[in-house]
C-alpha cells in the first residue's frame, strides 16, 4: 500500500511539474508577444468599444475599470466631472482642473463587481485555448483574486478519492490553469489603453504633443552653451488635453548653475503655457497620454 | 499529498506572480509616453512690470520712473518683451501678499515684477522687488536696496540686471557706462571728444574739451579707468584717464605712431601695436614699470591686439598671409596661429568676455560687416553690415556688442555716424541715441 501510495504521490508530482513547466513556457512567451502585440491589440480594443458584441468584450471592459485608473470613462465623463472641479488644487503647477481623479475614485468603488465576474465566469478549456494566441500582460490584482480562488478551492473537500471523481477534478486543475493563464493573458489595467494603440496612434499622439509644445518654447539663443542642455520634463495632463502639472525632473543637476537652472524653467514653462494647450489628444485614449515625458533639446535648433 | 500539491500550486502561483510583475513593469516603461521636442522658438518672454508702489508723490513719482527704466532695459535686450500697462488686470498690490496669477496669466504674461519704493527718515530710500514665476507661481527672486534718491536710475539698472540673470542665468548688463567719441562739425574741421554716457544713452556728459584729438577710448576690465590716445601738437600719445577722480595722465611717450592701446584683464599692463621703421608691430607695457615689451616680429603690418579674457592669449590682425586676416598667439608672442580664412578683409578682433567668440569687422564686396567666429575660427557669423560699421565692442555678459555706423548723408560727402547695438542672434539692432555723431564706443564692465 505505502508502495503503491508513494508511487501515486511521485506521478501525481510528475504530473504535476511539467503543468508548471508549461504554464512557465507559455508565460515566457507572452513577454515576447506582448511587445509585438500592443499594436495588434490596440487595433482590436476601439471596435470592441463600439460593438459590444464580442465575447472577449466583456472581460477586457471590467479590467480597465479594476484599476480604477482613467481609460474608460473619455470625454462625456470627463466634462461632467468637470463641474465638481473644486478640489485641493494640485500644487505646483496651479494649473487646471483635477476632475479626473474625482471620477476616477468613484468609478472604483463602483466596477470592482464586474472584474471579478468574469474571472469566476471561467469557461474553461476553450478560453484557455484561445486565450493562449493572445498572449497579454496579466494584473496583479486578478492574480490576488485567483489566489482567493485558490484558497477557497483548498477549503472544500477535495476530489482526488476515485479515479471517477480524478476526471472531475482534472476539469476543476484546468479551471485553475484557465485562471493563472487568464490572468497572464489579460492585459494589465493601466496598460489597456496603450495596448489598444497602434505605432501610428502612438507616434500621433508624440507628434501632437510636440507639435503644440515647440511653439511656446522659447529657448535663449547666443547662451553660452545652450545647445548642450537638455531638460527634462515630467507632466501630468487632464482628461481635457490641458498640463494638470509639470516639473523638471533633473532639476537638482541644474540648480547650482544660474544658466543651466534658467533653460530648465524656459521648459518648464513651454509645458505649462496654456497657449500650446489644450493638446488635440483622443480622450478615449486619455490612459495613454495621461503621464507624459518631455525631453528638451536645442541641438536641432543649432544645426547639431 | 495535498501538501505536496499545496506546494506545487502555491509555488506555480508565485511563479506567475514574478513574472506578471515582470510583464507589469515592462508593459509600465513601454506605456508611457516619451516626447522629444528638439525645436523651439526665438521670441522675447512677455513680462508684465508693474508701477512700483509707494505713499505719497515722491515716492510714486519716484516708482514710476524706476519701473519705466526696468520696462525699458528689459525691451531693449531683445529677450524681454514687456507688457503694456493698459493691458493690466490687476493694478498696484501689496508686496506681501501673492499676485493672483490667473490676472496675469490672461494676459500671457510668463514673468511679474511688482516693487515698492520707500523714502526712509534719513532722505535715502529703500526699494525693494519681487519677480514671479507666473505659470510655476513661484518667485524667482527678491532683492531690496538702500540709496539716495539720487540713484534711482541706477538702481533701475540694477534690478534689471537681476532680473536679466534670473531668467538668463547670465549676468546683466545694463549697470553699465559707454564711452565714445563725439563729434561735431565739418568733415574737414571735425571736433572729438571724450564722452561718457549710461549703456542706455542717459547720463551723458562730455570727459574732454575737444582742443585736441581723441581716439580708440578703451575701458579698464577692473578700474574706473579710460585708455584712449591723443594728438599733443601732432604727437599721438596713450592717456589713461581716471572716471571716479577727472585725473588724466600721460601713459607714455613712443618713438613712432602708437595705436589702438587695450587693457590687459587685470588692468596692469596694455597692449598696443606701434610703427616704427615702417614696421608696425604689437607690444605691451606694464603700467607700473612702464616696461615694453614686443610680441611679434614680422615684416607684414600686425595691429588690433586684444587679450583673452583669461590673458593667456592674444588675437590680432595681420597682412602676413597676403590680405587682412586674423590671428592668435601666446601673450608672449609665441604660437602664432591663424584663425580666418574667409574672403575679404578682417580687422578689430576684439574676444567676448565669456572667452567663447571673437567678434570683428570684415570688408568684402564693398559692404562692411561686424560679424561673430569661434576662437578656433569656425562657425563665422555676420550679425550686421552697412557702408561702413566699424569697432565692435563686448557687453560684459558677452551677449551683446555696440558699434558704430557711418551712412552718407546727402550727395555733399557729409555722413552720419551712431551707435548701434545688436546681439548675438543678429536679429536685435537697437540705435543709441546720443546728442550728436558717435564713434568709437568702448562698453564698460559692470560698475562695482
Amino acid at each position: 500500500m505505502s508502495v503503491t501510495l508513494h508511487g501515486a504521490v511521485v506521478l501525481v508530482s510528475v504530473f504535476g511539474l511539467p503543468h508548471i513547466q508549461r504554464d512557465l513556457r507559455i508565460e515566457d512567451v507572452p513577454m515576447v508577444v506582448e511587445l509585438v502585440t500592443i499594436s495588434n491589440e490596440t487595433n482590436l480594443p476601439s471596435q470592441p468599444v463600439h460593438d459590444p458584441k464580442h465575447k472577449s468584450e466583456p472581460e477586457i471592459q471590467p479590467k480597465p475599470k479594476k484599476n480604477a485608473s482613467k481609460p474608460v470613462p473619455p470625454p462625456t465623463p470627463a466634462n461632467e466631472v468637470v463641474p465638481p472641479v473644486p478640489l485641493p488644487d494640485p500644487e505646483a503647477a496651479g494649473n487646471p482642473p483635477p476632475q479626473p481623479a474625482l471620477k476616477v475614485k468613484s468609478k472604483l468603488k463602483t466596477e470592482p463587481k464586474p472584474v471579478l465576474k468574469p474571472k469566476v465566469k471561467p469557461k474553461a478549456p476553450k478560453r484557455f485555448a484561445k486565450a493562449k494566441p493572445t498572449r497579454k500582460p496579466k494584473p496583479p490584482d486578478e492574480f490576488a483574486a485567483v489566489l482567493k480562488n485558490l484558497a477557497k478551492e483548498f477549503t472544500k473537500p477535495h476530489p482526488t478519492q476515485s479515479s471517477e471523481k480524478n476526471k472531475k477534478a482534472e476539469p476543476a486543475r484546468h479551471s485553475f490553469e484557465q485562471q493563472i493563464a487568464k490572468v497572464l493573458t489579460r492585459p494589465r489595467v493601466s496598460d489597456a489603453a496603450s495596448n489598444r494603440i497602434t505605432m501610428t496612434e502612438r507616434h500621433a499622439m508624440i507628434n501632437t504633443i510636440r507639435t503644440a509644445i515647440q511653439p511656446c518654447w522659447n529657448i535663449q539663443p547666443g547662451a553660452k552653451g545652450a545647445q548642450d542642455i537638455v531638460v527634462v520634463v515630467r507632466a501630468t495632463l487632464s482628461p481635457d488635453g490641458r498640463i494638470r502639472r509639470a516639473w523638471v525632473t533633473n532639476r537638482s543637476a541644474f540648480q547650482n548653475d544660474p544658466f543651466k537652472l534658467a533653460a530648465a524653467e524656459t521648459a518648464q514653462r513651454a509645458v505649462l503655457n496654456q497657449a500650446c494647450q489644450p493638446f488635440k489628444l483622443d480622450p478615449r485614449k486619455y490612459d495613454v497620454w495621461k503621464d507624459v515625458t518631455l525631453s528638451f533639446n536645442p541641438n536641432e535648433m543649432f544645426g547639431r | 499529498m495535498f501538501a505536496v500539491r499545496l506546494n506545487s500550486k502555491i509555488f506555480l502561483v508565485l511563479s506567475v506572480g514574478f513574472i506578471a510583475g515582470v510583464l507589469g513593469l515592462a508593459g509600465t516603461a513601454q506605456a508611457e509616453l516619451k516626447v522629444d521636442v528638439t525645436r523651439g522658438t526665438v521670441k522675447p518672454l512677455p513680462i508684465a512690470v508693474t508701477k512700483f508702489i509707494g505713499n505719497g508723490p515722491q515716492e510714486i513719482q519716484l516708482g514710476r520712473r524706476i519701473s519705466h527704466v526696468i520696462r525699458a532695459d528689459l525691451a531693449r535686450s531683445g529677450l524681454f518683451d514687456p507688457i503694456d500697462e493698459k493691458a493690466f488686470i490687476e493694478v498696484e498690490r501689496s508686496l506681501e501678499t501673492v499676485p493672483r496669477f490667473q490676472n496675469w496669466r490672461i494676459l500671457n504674461a510668463q514673468a511679474m515684477v511688482q516693487g515698492r519704493v520707500a523714502v526712509l527718515s534719513d532722505g535715502r530710500m529703500k526699494v525693494q522687488f519681487r519677480l514671479w514665476d507666473v505659470f510655476a507661481q513661484q518667485q524667482m527672486v527678491g532683492q531690496v536696496y538702500t540709496t539716495v534718491t539720487s540713484n534711482w536710475r541706477r538702481i533701475a539698472h540694477i534690478v534689471s540686471d537681476a532680473i536679466y540673470k534670473r531668467v538668463t542665468g547670465e549676468e546683466g548688463y545694463f549697470d553699465t557706462r559707454i564711452v565714445y567719441i563725439a563729434e561735431t562739425g565739418s568733415q574737414i574741421r571735425r571736433i572729438k571728444r571724450l564722452a561718457i554716457m549710461d549703456q542706455d544713452g542717459e547720463n551723458h556728459h562730455f570727459l574732454t574739451d575737444g582742443s585736441s584729438l581723441v581716439l580708440t577710448p578703451r575701458f579698464s576690465p577692473s578700474r574706473q579707468e579710460i585708455t584712449y590716445m591723443s594728438y599733443h601738437g601732432n604727437v599721438p600719445r596713450v592717456y589713461i584717464f581716471n572716471i571716479d577722480t577727472g585725473r588724466q595722465e600721460v601713459l607714455g611717450d613712443f618713438p613712432g605712431m602708437t595705436f589702438a592701446p587695450r587693457f590687459s584683464p587685470d588692468g596692469d599692463s596694455v597692449i598696443m601695436s606701434m610703427a616704427e621703421s615702417g614696421n608696425t608691430e604689437i607690444y605691451t607695457m606694464d603700467l607700473r614699470t612702464r616696461k615694453v615689451r614686443q610680441l611679434t616680429r614680422h615684416s607684414a603690418i600686425d595691429t588690433s591686439p586684444y587679450f583673452s579674457p583669461g590673458g593667456k592669449r592674444v588675437v590680432f590682425n595681420s597682412d602676413r598671409s597676403g590680405t587682412q586676416q586674423l590671428y592668435i598667439m601666446n601673450a608672449n608672442g609665441s604660437g602664432v596661429k591663424r584663425i580666418s580664412f574667409g574672403k575679404g578683409r578682417y580687422a578689430t578682433p576684439v574676444w567676448s568676455p565669456r572667452g567663447d567668440l571673437i567678434a570683428f569687422t570684415k570688408f568684402t564686396g564693398g559692404r562692411f560687416y561686424i560679424g561673430v567666429m569661434g576662437v578656433n575660427g569656425k562657425g563665422e557669423r555676420l550679425l550686421t553690415e552697412g557702408f561702413l560699421v566699424e569697432a565692435p565692442t563686448w557687453a560684459p555678459n558677452g551677449r551683446v556688442l555696440m558699434f558704430f555706423r557711418e551712412s552718407p548723408r546727402g550727395t555733399g560727402g557729409e555722413k552720419d555716424s551712431k551707435l548701434f547695438s545688436i546681439d548675438l542672434t543678429g536679429q536685435n539692432e537697437r540705435e543709441i541715441v546720443t546728442p550728436m555723431d558717435a564713434s568709437d564706443p568702448a562698453w564698460s564692465p559692470l560698475i562695482p
